[in-house]
């Protein structure tokens, strides 16, 4: 049923339920008013058939008056009464006012009437009115007599019109005739009843009244009877009409002037005649109108009032109707939607026990007396992983799932739980299918039957391994409460609950001092409200804080303390408690501060350290730059430090800088710097001098000076006095003209500077210095370059001897470099030693002469050749010296013999005996040494005995000048008787004449080199130089 | 012997003569009521076709009739009652069958007379208008469409009765009632009273109505009845009727109206 049909049908139902109601009600509504007409026409009609009744039968009582006279042939006025007196005793003719005779007396006749009546007795009789007229109609009798004058005999009707016009229409026709509404002679009072009379014709007997004019001629008289219409309905209807007012009119046109009747009024009508109808009446010929209406109470007398109820039911019923199909109609529906509904119900009911008897969170198992499981809900296999199945099938089932270690724990309850006890709370481990561990809490109950008798328990297990995690982490978290960390718990409103064992350690307060306390008590006063009201709104923010803060102890000791505080929010995120953790930094602040001097500061001289330099020098620099004062750097060197360190030792030493270092800090400004940046290096940075260059620089070298002056007083070493110089370079700065480095690097210069200036000296740096600087890295980077390129040669200075004779060679290293061509060795030596180059060089210089030399043993007369090398101190100090001179002497094949090494006098400066036994280890293998520039360093004579030299080498700054200088020419001598007493050989270096050779030949030194003999050549004019040589004539060599 | 069955033969035949010559019962004086009903009959003059049927009746039959005037509606009710023997000019319905018997004599068309300033053209019109006032004679019936007419008014009170046709007459002209059912027997009093100035006449489509001696039931036998009918038919056969008529109407319209089919 759709649910248009489901409407439809019991609306067509109501509708038509309606629609009947409506037919009936109008039916009956209609019945009703038919009833209602009916009931008025039958009232009328029965209120006409009376009147026409009524009055036939007053016309059958004039008739009878009639016949009564038709009979005697005269009117007996006796026999006249008595009729009437019979009359009166009839109830029909009530309402009868006067019944009468007329005499028809034509004017002839009129005296003689008269006298008649007069004989009769009526003495005073008379025609009323008086006066002649053609005919008079006196009445002659009346019954019941005239009691009044008025009512006398002898009143003439006939001068009335209308009683006239009824007696002339009765004689006429000869038929009862009825007046119109005229008023009695009785009558006299103001509310004189409206009447009528009627006549019938008496005509003379025995004479013909068969027409019109028979009847005139014959007439005798009238017989009357006079009427009030009041009086006839009142003998009528002696109640009045129920519920209708009836009124009658004379003719047919109801009128005030024509009413005959009208009923007595009821009293106010409120509504208007519900009928109201007209009905002529004729009556003996005269045509009555009777008018009746309905009153008020009409309806209610004979109306039927079913047709409201009928309505009401009606409607009602339909309703009802409606209601009942639509109930019908939609019954099957709601019967099938409640059925459906109890189902949907039942199943879900079904479902829900299902649901709780399977899925219920806890794990059920019912287990039989036999202690095997009978049925186990599916969540099992949440808990264990094995299915429903599995477990079914299991032959073991409690065994296989629990946890090995809680067996023993659990038997005895289990086998209590087949003995029907019942338990609570065991708690043991499962072990899973995969092998994990889940803890369980399980109750157990008997299970009765109906009849009472055990069949079984019930296991429920709950998976507590969660609250087993929770146990565990809360001893956890109350041994973490107790750790070394000072903990404090309050509440939202700090209000402390909790503090543990630390806590009383590092504050001094005890748990019963503390709790119910704030941690105001731990306040100490570094810091403001600020500080807090901050604190407090970043833990609002954040959940917590942690900082530096300084508290206090109970005995009022002030410590700084690292403070954690956190919130605890509990459900909802309403903070419920904080955690605040501190402990004790003033160690750490300690070590801070330490580590700050050691990060910064020099451990010695507590100075500045270069760190911290950097940073000053950076500052000195923005101030610079901003106020635009100029700055000045100062690199302050200890003069000869390293030696006092030698001679007095280190500790003096460290006493030496630190008094340097109280000095130089009491020196300077309280805006300045001072520094100790490297071993007896130490730094001044000068801040805020005048703005212009030259104004600082002389206000630079007024502190220098003064430093100066301050470092060279005396010092006092423990028990040692010393006296220091130092060597000061200084730069001046503005702003960020110079980068950092590039000052630093300035002053450096400028310190080296001004040692080489002799020291004890403040030099300011010079641009010139750093064209120097920089052609020294140029060049340091193109030595470099040349030793991996091997861009250097070796020129062969010869040396002879006699002068003419060819010996040997001095080998000296040439470089040749790509831009700046041959680079002569003054220029590359010293910096080749200095950068520690030399070792590679000297390597390389061995290497080539050796292999010159084993080249020269293939050549018969090179064979003899030796090669002079130079080698440098720090070579020689190479531990590896010997073993690397001795490997190329063996790898080219050179013959040691023929190889010279000459040596200066610096390398006997340090570690003299390391140098003898390397010697001595090379002159084993047939290496010859010279000592070179012999005469002009350190050398010590000791020495000479003690080296295992070969020869001497006389230099040439003594050479030069022997022939001018007299100094040098004793020198010179002395140098050769030296050499010759001690067995040496002799050479002298730079011979370029003639007659210094002769001198030195007079001297005893035969063997020569210099520009006299020869220039140093490339090999090739070498070899021919000495080929030449060989091919001269002695005589010829010997000039 | 051939005496007796002469005898027996003539008793017979006078029998059957007298069952066939009979007419109806005569034992008893009977009654007759006439009612004031234009050429019917008219009390003042004492004249009517129905009095000239009656006296033909009572002729023919032999029997003492005594003649009285009453109103229609008194009739219906004595030949109810069975009071009164005999009427004439009666129409049937289901109703009156109940208690009268007929003999007809003569059929008639109704008329409706409307006054000519009610409106009204066609018989439609009365139905509807508020203000129609049918005028009809208490305890008459008409052909079906006027009764249904007089029905359907007098349902909404909307009819006027009266005892005889003079005091509707009267109300015609007084405008009283703006109309009444005519019957041909009716027209004379038009001229006469000046109606026929102020009215128009319209015909109900109905056939003409068959009107009859009406005999109640209640005072006469079945067979009496029929015997009085037969009566009634001798003299529509022999003209009678006809030439009563014909005296009153001109001779299409008596002959219209007498020549008809009687119904069973």
């Amino acid at each position: 049923m759709t649910w248009a049909r489901l409407v439809l049908l019991p609306l067509l139902i109501l509708s038509a339920a309606l629609g009947v109601t409506w037919i009936v009600w109008d039916h009956e509504r209609q019945a009703s008013h038919n009833e209602l007409l009916s009931q008025f026409n039958f009232s009328l009609g029965d209120v006409v058939s009376r009147v026409e009744q009524r009055m036939s039968t007053y016309e059958q009582m004039l008739r009878g008056v009639q016949g009564l006279f038709a009979a005697t042939g005269q009117m007996d006025r006796d026999q006249f009464r008595d009729y009437v007196s019979a009359l009166n005793l009839d109830a029909n003719f009530s309402g009868i006012q006067t019944i009468g005779i007329i005499e028809w007396v034509p004017a002839a006749r009129r005296e003689a009437h008269i006298a008649e009546m007069r004989q009769l007795g009526f003495s005073g009789y008379t025609i009323a009115p008086q006066g002649l007229r053609e005919n008079y109609a006196p009445i002659i009798q009346r019954e019941p007599a005239a009691t009044s004058r008025h009512a006398a005999l002898g009143l003439d009707p006939w001068v009335d019109p209308v009683r006239r016009q009824a007696m002339e229409k009765a004689r006429d026709s000869g038929m009862a005739a009825v007046s119109g509404k005229v008023r009695l002679g009785v009558d006299v009072g103001p509310d004189a009843k409206p009447a009528f009379i009627m006549y019938l014709p008496i005509y003379n007997r025995g004479q013909p009244h068969d027409s019109v004019a028979e009847r005139r001629a014959h007439l005798a008289g009238w017989v009357y009877a006079s009427f009030r219409m009041h009086d006839v309905i009142a003998s009528l209807y002696g109640d009045p009409l129920p519920g209708l007012a009836l009124a009658i009119s004379d003719g047919v046109e109801p009128s005030a002037a024509a009413l005959l009747y009208r009923s007595p009024d009821t009293g106010e009508q409120h509504e208007p005649p519900l009928i109201s109808a007209n009905e002529y009446l004729v009556v003996a010929g005269h045509n009555w109108t009777l008018s009746m209406s309905t009153l008020d109470d009409f309806k209610g007398r004979f109306g039927r009032n079913a047709e409201a109820l009928i309505a009401v039911t009606g409607t009602g019923l339909s309703l009802l109707l409606a209601l009942l199909a639509w109930l019908m109609v939609t019954g099957r529906g709601r019967a099938m939607r409640l059925a459906s509904t109890m189902t949907r119900e039942l199943r879900e009911s079904e479902e829900k026990f299902r649901a709780i008897a399977d899925c219920t969170v806890n794990w059920e198992v019912w287990w039989g007396p036999d202690g095997k499981p009978r049925w186990i809900n599916p969540s099992v296999e949440e808990y264990t992983g094995y299915t429903v199945a599995e477990c079914m099938a299991m032959t073991d089932f409690a065994g296989t799932l629990i946890h090995p270690d809680d067996r023993s724990r659990v038997a005895p309850e289990f086998l209590k739980g087949l003995q029907g006890f019942r338990g609570d709370d065991l708690e043991f481990r499962c072990v899973r299918k995969d092998g994990t561990l889940v803890w369980l809490s399980v109750s157990w109950v008997p299970i009765t039957d109906a009849k009472g008798v055990f069949t079984g328990f019930r296991t429920s297990g709950r998976d507590i391994t969660d609250r087993k995690q929770v146990e565990a982490e809360l001893r956890i978290a109350a041994v973490a409460f107790d750790s070394l960390e000072a903990m404090m718990v309050t509440d939202a409103r700090n209000t402390i609950l909790r503090v543990n064992s630390a806590f009383t350690e590092c504050t001094g307060y005890t748990a019963e001092e503390a709790v119910g306390q704030t941690p105001r008590l731990l306040r100490s006063h570094h810091h403001d409200d600020a500080f807090f009201s901050e604190m407090w709104e970043t833990i609002h923010r954040m959940g917590g804080w942690q900082g530096e803060i300084w508290g206090r102890r109970k005995n009022g000791e002030v410590y700084p303390k690292w403070l954690t505080i956190s919130a605890v929010t509990g459900e909802g995120g309403v903070v419920s408690h904080y955690v605040g953790t501190h402990h004790d930094i003033t160690e750490r602040k300690i070590a801070e501060e330490r580590i700050k001097e050691l990060a910064f500061f020099d451990a010695l001289t507590r100075l500045p350290n270069r760190t911290l330099l950097l940073d000053r020098l950076t500052q000195a620099i923005t101030v610079s730059a901003r106020s635009g004062a100029c700055g000045a750097l100062l690199f302050i060197d200890l003069d000869h430090f390293k030696t006092l360190n030698d001679t007095l030792g280190h500790d003096k030493g460290d006493l030496l800088l630190q008094q340097v270092a109280q000095r130089l800090a009491a020196s300077v400004r309280d805006g300045d710097t001072v520094a100790r940046v490297g071993g007896d290096e130490f730094v001044v940075v000068l801040g805020s001098l005048h703005e212009t260059w030259q104004e600082a620089a002389s206000q630079t070298e007024g502190m220098g000076e003064i430093i100066l002056d301050v470092l060279g007083k005396s010092y006092q070493l423990d028990d040692v006095d010393y006296r220091s110089t130092a060597s000061i370079g200084a730069t001046v700065f503005r702003g960020y003209q110079t980068s950092i480095d590039e000052l630093l690097k300035q002053a450096d210069l400028a310190m080296y500077k001004s040692k080489e200036l002799g020291r004890n000296a403040l030099c300011f740096f010079d641009p010139a210095m750093q064209t120097v600087v920089v052609e020294r890295a140029t060049l340091e980077a193109g030595l470099r370059k040349a030793i991996e390129g091997n861009q250097f040669l070796l020129h062969y200075q010869a040396q002879v001897l006699d002068g003419d004779r060819v010996v040997g060679a001095e080998a000296l290293v040439r470089w040749q470099h790509p831009q700046r061509g041959i680079v002569p060795p003054a220029d590359f030596i010293h910096l080749a030693e200095e950068t520690g180059m030399i070792l590679a060089l000297g390597n390389w210089v061995l290497e080539t002469a050796c292999t010159q030399l084993a080249l020269w043993a293939m050549q018969p007369h090179m064979s003899h050749l030796t090669i002079a090398v130079n080698v440098s101190a720090q070579q020689f100090r190479e531990p590896d010296f010997v073993a690397k001179v001795l490997n190329v002497i063996r790898r080219t094949g050179a013959n040691p013999n023929r190889l010279k090494l000459e040596l200066t006098e610096s390398v006997l400066v340090d570690n003299v005996q390391d140098i003898i036994e390397k010697m001595h280890a090379l002159k084993a293998r047939g290496v010859v040494f010279s000592l070179d520039d012999f005469g002009i360093g350190y050398s010590s004579l000791s020495y000479l005995k003690r080296l295992p030299l070969d020869q001497l080498k006389i230099d040439q700054s003594f050479v030069r000048d022997v022939l001018v200088d007299p100094n040098d020419a004793a020198i010179a001598r002395t140098i050769v008787a030296l050499a010759q007493s001690l067995g040496l050989g002799v050479i002298a270096e730079g011979v370029e004449t003639e007659e210094q050779r002769d001198f030195l030949a007079g001297a005893g030194c035969h063997a020569y080199q210099g520009f006299y003999f020869c220039r140093p050549l490339p090999i090739e004019g070498f070899e021919q130089f000495a080929d030449r040589e060989r091919m001269k004539p002695k005589a010829a060599r010997a000039s | 012997m051939i005496r007796h069955t002469l005898g027996g033969l003539l008793l017979v035949l006078s029998c059957l003569g007298r069952a066939v010559a009979a007419g109806p019962d005569c034992s008893r004086p009977f009654t007759l009521a006439l009612h004031d009903h234009g050429l019917l009959y008219s009390a003042d003059t004492d004249t009517g076709i129905d009095k000239d049927f009656a006296d033909e009746l009572i002729r023919r039959s032999g029997c003492k009739i005594s003649v009285s005037l009453m109103s229609r509606a008194r009739i219906w009710q004595l030949i109810e009652s069975g009071a009164l023997d005999f009427s004439l000019s009666g129409i049937a319905n289901a109703e009156r069958n109940r208690f009268a018997s007929f003999a007809w004599y003569f059929s008639n068309k109704y008329y409706l007379l409307v006054r000519k300033d009610a409106g009204m053209h066609q018989l439609a019109d009365f139905e509807r208008s508020d203000q129609f006032q049918l005028g009809v004679i208490r305890s008459f019936r008409y052909s079906d469409s006027a009764n249904k007419l007089v029905d359907t008014l007098a349902a909404e009170n909307r009819v006027s009765q009266a005892g005889g046709l003079a005091p509707l007459y009267e109300a015609l002209i007084h405008q009283r009632i703006q109309g009444m059912i005519m019957e041909p027997f009716d027209y004379p009093a038009l001229d006469e009273k000046k109606i026929r100035d102020v009215t128009t006449i319209i015909e109900f489509n109905d056939p003409a109505i068959p009107h009859g001696l009406i005999m109640s039931k209640k005072a006469l036998s079945p067979a009496e009845q029929d015997k009085w009918r037969a009566l009634v038919n001798e003299m529509r056969a022999d003209g009678t009727v006809l030439r009563i008529f014909e005296k009153y109407f001109k001779p299409d319209l008596a002959r219209s109206m007498v020549d008809f089919q009687a119904p069973p």
